[in-house]
C-alpha cells in the first residue's frame, strides 16, 4: 500500500509546474502583442504588424494548452485537496471566483481579439481589445496567488476556534482576501512569472535574428529589441518586489524566513550564510558575510533574526529550501546584469559618436551581431525558467508541511483514495507528450509560413 | 421555496451546459457532412475558450456555494473528474492545432480528434452530472462512486443519448442542416423528451413525482421548443435563438425539478450551503462579474457573429 497523499503531492506538483510554465507565455505574450501593435499602427512598421499576427497565434495556442491545464489544476484542488478546499470554500473562495471573472475577460477578448484583424478597419480599435486581455491574464495571476497567499498567512477566521473545534467561526471574506502576505508575495510572482515569459520569448528572438538574413533578420531583430525593453521593466520591478519580499518575510514569515536564511537560533549580528550543507545538525561548507544578514534584514548589524528553534521542530520546513534560495538570489542577480549590460551596450553602442573614446571601445561590442551575446540571451532564457520555477518550488516547501500555515497539515489534506495513482501516471505521461508537441507544432507551423511572406503580404 | 444560491450555481450549470450541447451538436453535425464545417467552423472558432471558462465558473462556483461537499465529492469522483479534465485539455489542443493550421488535410485529422474528444468529455460530464442526480454507481456512505457502473447503467446510457439528440436537433436547427429532411429535429426532440421521462420514471421517482407536481415546468419547455421549431420551419433565422433559450430554460428548469435531492434521495443540497457572510461575498461577485460577462457576451457576439468582414 502505497501513500495516497504523497501521489497528490506528486500529482499537483507537477501540474503546477507545467501550468506555470504555460501561464509564463498566457501571460506575457499579450504585453509584447499589444506593445507590437501599437508600435506597428503608430509608426504604420508592418514588422511589428506581423509581429503582433503571429504571436497571437502563439498565444492562442499556449491559452488553449494553459486554460485547460488551468482547469486540470482547478481539478486537482478539488480532488486531490477536497478538505483543504472545504475551508477555502468557506473562508477564502474569493480569490478564486473573482478570478473567474479575470478569465472570462481574458477568454472573450482573445477570441475576439484573435479573430477580428479583417473585422475592424480602425487599427487602434482593435489594439483597445487586446488591453482586456492583458488585464484578464495579469489579473488571473494576481487573484490566485492571492490564494497562495492566504495558505502562506492565513486570515480572515477565527483560527484558534477552529484549531479547537474545527468549527469555522468569524469569516471575514475581505481579511482572507488580503491576508498579511498579499502584498509583498502578490506583485514578486506575478511580475516574476511575467518576467520568464518574456526573456523565453527573448532568448528565441535573439537567437532567429542571429541566423536570419534580409527581412526576417529585421522582423527578428525588432523583436528582440521589443522583448529586450519589456523585459528590462520588467527585470527592475522583479528585483525590487523581491528585495521587499524578503524584508516582509522577516516580519511576517519569520518560521520562512528562518529557513531560506538558514538559521537554527535566533541570532544578532547575523551573518548571510550563502549555501552551504546540513550535516549533523549545523550548516558546514558555505561562504559567511560577517552581519549582512542582520544589516538587509533590520538596517542593523546588531538586528536579531529569527531562527528555527523558536519553532516546534515538527514544523520545520526541509532545509535545502536555505540553498534554493541563495541560487535563486544569484540567479536573480545574474539574470538582472546580463539585461543592465545588454541595455548599457545598446545604449552606448546608439550614442557612441558623442562618447569618449575609451567608452567608444565598450560601444563598439554590437549586440545584435555578437554570438556571445546571442548565446547568453539563450542561456538566460532558460535560467529564467527555472528561476521561476524554483522560486516556486521554494515558497511551496518553504512552508511545509503545512498546506494552510499553522491550520492545516498537508497530510490533513489530501485525498486518500487508492484510485490516485494510476491518475497520478496518466498526468504526468501525459504532459510529457502535449507539452513538447505544442512546440513541435509551433514550429512547424511557423515554418510553414515563413516571416518574409507575411511581410511582403502584410 | 427554492434556495436562492442552489438556484444560482444551477444556472451556471445551465449556462455551460447549453453552449456545451451546442458544441457537441456542432460535432455531431462535423460528423454527419463535412460540407457545414465552414459554419461550423465560424461558430466553434471564437466560442470553444469561453466555453471552457464557463465550465470553470461552474466548478468555483460549485466551490463557493457548497464547500462542505468538496470533500465527498472530491473523494468521489477523482477518477470520473480528472479523466474529463485530460480529455478537456486534449479537446483544447486539438481544436488550436486545427485553427492554426493552413493545411486542410491536417486541419481535418485535427479536427476529427477534437469531435472525438470533445464527445468523450460530454459523455464523461454527462456521467458525472447523471449519477449526481440519480446515485446510481454512488455510496455516500462510503465516498465512492464505481465508475464502470455511473457510466454504464442504463438510466446513463439513456440519459446521454437523451442529451445528444437534443444537441442534435439544436444543431440541425442552427447550422440549417438537411441530411434526413427537415423533421430530423422534431423528430429527435421528441424522442429525447419520451426518454428523459421514461428513464426518470423507472429510475428516479422522487423526480417523475416532482415533474407530475410542477408539471408547468414542462409545458413551459415544450411551448419554447414548439416556438422555436415554429419558426424553423417558417424558414426564420430566429428559430436558433430561440432554440438556445430552450436549451438554457429547459436545463433550468430541470434544476427546478431535481431540488433538494442529490445522488438520488441519499442527500440534499441544502445541507452542504456555505455559510452567510461567504454566501453574501460571493452574490456580490456574481452580480458583478455576471453583468460584466453578460456586456463582453455582447461585444463578442456583435464581432464575431454580427459584425461582417470590412
Amino acid at each position: 500500500m502505497y501513500s495516497a497523499v504523497l501521489f497528490d503531492r506528486i500529482t499537483m506538483g507537477f501540474s503546477l509546474a507545467v501550468h506555470i510554465f504555460l501561464v509564463s507565455f498566457g501571460i506575457s505574450l499579450p504585453i509584447v502583442i499589444g506593445a507590437a501593435e501599437f508600435i506597428g499602427i503608430r509608426y504604420r512598421d508592418r514588422y511589428y504588424a506581423v509581429l503582433a499576427r503571429r504571436l497571437t497565434t502563439a498565444l492562442l495556442v499556449f491559452f488553449a494548452i494553459g486554460t485547460a491545464s488551468g482547469t486540470v489544476v482547478a481539478l486537482e484542488l478539488l480532488l486531490l485537496w477536497p478538505k483543504f478546499m472545504a475551508l477555502v470554500g468557506a473562508v477564502d473562495i474569493l480569490p478564486l471566483y473573482i478570478e473567474v471573472f479575470a478569465f472570462f475577460t481574458e477568454a472573450i477578448f482573445l477570441s475576439t481579439y484573435a479573430y477580428s484583424w479583417s473585422k475592424i478597419k480602425n487599427g487602434y480599435y482593435h489594439f483597445l481589445l487586446i488591453i482586456p486581455v492583458i488585464l484578464g491574464s495579469v489579473g488571473s495571476g494576481i487573484l490566485i496567488t492571492l490564494l497562495n497567499s492566504f495558505m502562506n498567512t492565513p486570515a480572515g477566521f477565527n483560527i484558534s476556534e477552529y484549531l479547537q473545534s474545527g468549527i469555522i467561526t468569524g469569516v471575514n471574506p475581505i481579511a482572507a482576501l488580503f491576508s498579511p502576505s498579499a502584498f509583498y508575495e502578490d506583485p514578486h510572482a506575478v511580475g516574476g512569472t511575467v518576467l520568464a515569459g518574456l526573456m523565453m520569448v527573448m532568448g528565441y528572438f535573439f537567437y532567429r535574428q542571429h541566423r536570419s538574413a534580409g527581412e526576417s533578420g529585421i522582423y527578428y531583430r525588432k523583436a528582440a529589441k521589443l522583448l529586450l525593453a519589456i523585459s528590462s521593466v520588467f527585470a527592475a520591478f522583479v528585483i525590487y518586489t523581491g528585495i521587499y519580499s524578503i524584508e516582509m518575510l522577516y516580519y511576517v514569515q519569520p518560521e520562512k524566513f528562518a529557513a531560506f536564511e538558514g538559521n537554527l537560533v535566533p541570532t544578532a549580528h547575523a551573518p548571510e550564510r550563502l549555501f552551504g550543507f546540513f550535516v549533523n545538525g549545523k550548516w558546514i561548507d558555505y561562504i559567511a558575510i560577517p552581519n549582512l544578514q542582520s544589516i538587509l534584514a533590520t538596517g542593523s548589524s546588531s538586528g536579531i533574526v529569527p531562527g528555527l528553534s523558536q519553532f516546534p521542530a515538527y514544523t520545520w520546513p526541509p532545509l535545502i529550501v536555505h540553498d534554493m534560495f541563495d541560487a535563486m538570489v544569484l540567479l536573480g542577480f545574474l539574470v538582472g546584469i546580463y539585461i543592465l549590460v545588454t541595455d548599457v551596450l545598446l545604449i552606448l553602442g546608439r550614442y557612441r559618436h558623442i562618447m569618449p573614446s575609451v567608452i567608444r571601445r565598450i560601444s563598439s561590442i554590437d549586440v545584435w551581431n555578437s554570438r556571445l551575446l546571442m548565446w547568453l540571451a539563450v542561456l538566460f532564457s532558460v535560467l529564467t525558467f527555472i528561476l521561476m520555477e524554483l522560486g516556486w518550488i521554494m515558497e511551496e516547501l518553504g512552508r511545509q508541511p503545512w498546506i494552510i500555515y499553522g491550520v492545516m497539515l498537508v497530510s490533513q489534506a489530501g485525498n486518500t483514495s487508492q484510485s490516485i495513482f494510476p491518475i497520478m501516471i496518466a498526468i504526468i505521461a501525459f504532459y510529457i507528450v502535449i507539452v513538447p508537441f505544442t512546440f513541435i507544432y509551433l514550429r512547424n507551423h511557423f515554418r510553414s509560413r515563413p516571416v518574409e511572406d507575411e511581410i511582403k503580404n502584410d | 421555496m427554492i434556495n436562492v444560491q442552489y438556484m444560482i450555481n444551477y444556472t451556471v450549470l445551465a449556462a455551460f451546459l447549453t453552449l456545451f450541447i451546442a458544441e457537441v451538436g456542432s460535432s455531431f453535425v462535423f460528423l454527419i457532412n463535412r460540407k457545414y464545417y465552414p459554419k461550423i467552423k465560424e461558430f466553434i472558432t471564437p466560442l470553444w475558450g469561453p466555453i471552457g471558462t464557463f465550465a470553470i465558473f461552474y466548478a468555483v462556483n460549485t466551490e463557493a456555494t457548497y464547500p462542505s461537499a468538496l470533500s465527498l465529492v472530491g473523494t468521489m469522483y477523482i477518477a470520473l473528474g480528472m479523466t474529463a479534465g485530460l480529455f478537456f485539455i486534449l479537446r483544447n489542443a486539438f481544436i488550436m492545432y486545427s485553427e492554426a493550421h493552413s493545411d486542410e488535410r491536417m486541419d481535418l485529422i485535427y479536427r476529427k480528434l477534437y469531435v472525438v474528444m470533445t464527445v468523450v468529455v460530454a459523455f464523461l460530464v454527462v456521467t458525472i452530472f447523471s449519477s449526481a442526480v440519480s446515485g446510481i454507481g454512488v455510496n455516500v456512505s462510503q465516498a465512492s462512486v464505481n465508475a464502470l457502473i455511473a457510466m454504464l447503467n442504463p438510466f446513463n446510457v439513456a440519459y446521454f443519448i437523451s442529451i445528444s439528440l437534443i444537441a442534435l436537433s439544436v444543431s440541425y436547427v442552427q447550422f440549417n442542416v438537411k441530411e434526413g429532411g427537415r423533421m430530423v429535429p422534431l423528430v429527435s426532440t421528441a424522442l429525447a423528451y419520451i426518454i428523459i421521462i421514461a428513464v426518470s420514471e423507472k429510475y428516479l421517482p422522487y423526480f417523475a413525482s416532482a415533474l407530475a407536481t410542477n408539471y408547468c415546468v414542462l409545458i413551459i419547455s415544450l411551448i419554447i421548443a414548439a416556438a422555436g421549431f415554429v419558426a424553423y420551419f417558417l424558414g426564420k433565422s430566429i428559430s436558433k435563438y430561440i432554440m438556445g433559450v430552450w436549451l438554457f430554460i429547459s436545463i433550468d428548469m430541470f434544476g427546478v425539478i431535481q431540488y433538494p435531492h442529490l445522488f438520488g434521495t441519499a442527500a440534499e443540497y441544502t445541507q452542504f450551503l456555505n455559510n452567510s457572510v461567504m454566501a453574501l461575498y460571493a452574490s456580490y461577485v456574481t452580480a458583478i462579474g455576471g453583468s460584466l460577462v453578460a456586456f463582453y457576451l455582447a461585444i463578442f457576439l456583435y464581432i464575431n457573429y454580427v459584425k461582417k468582414i470590412s
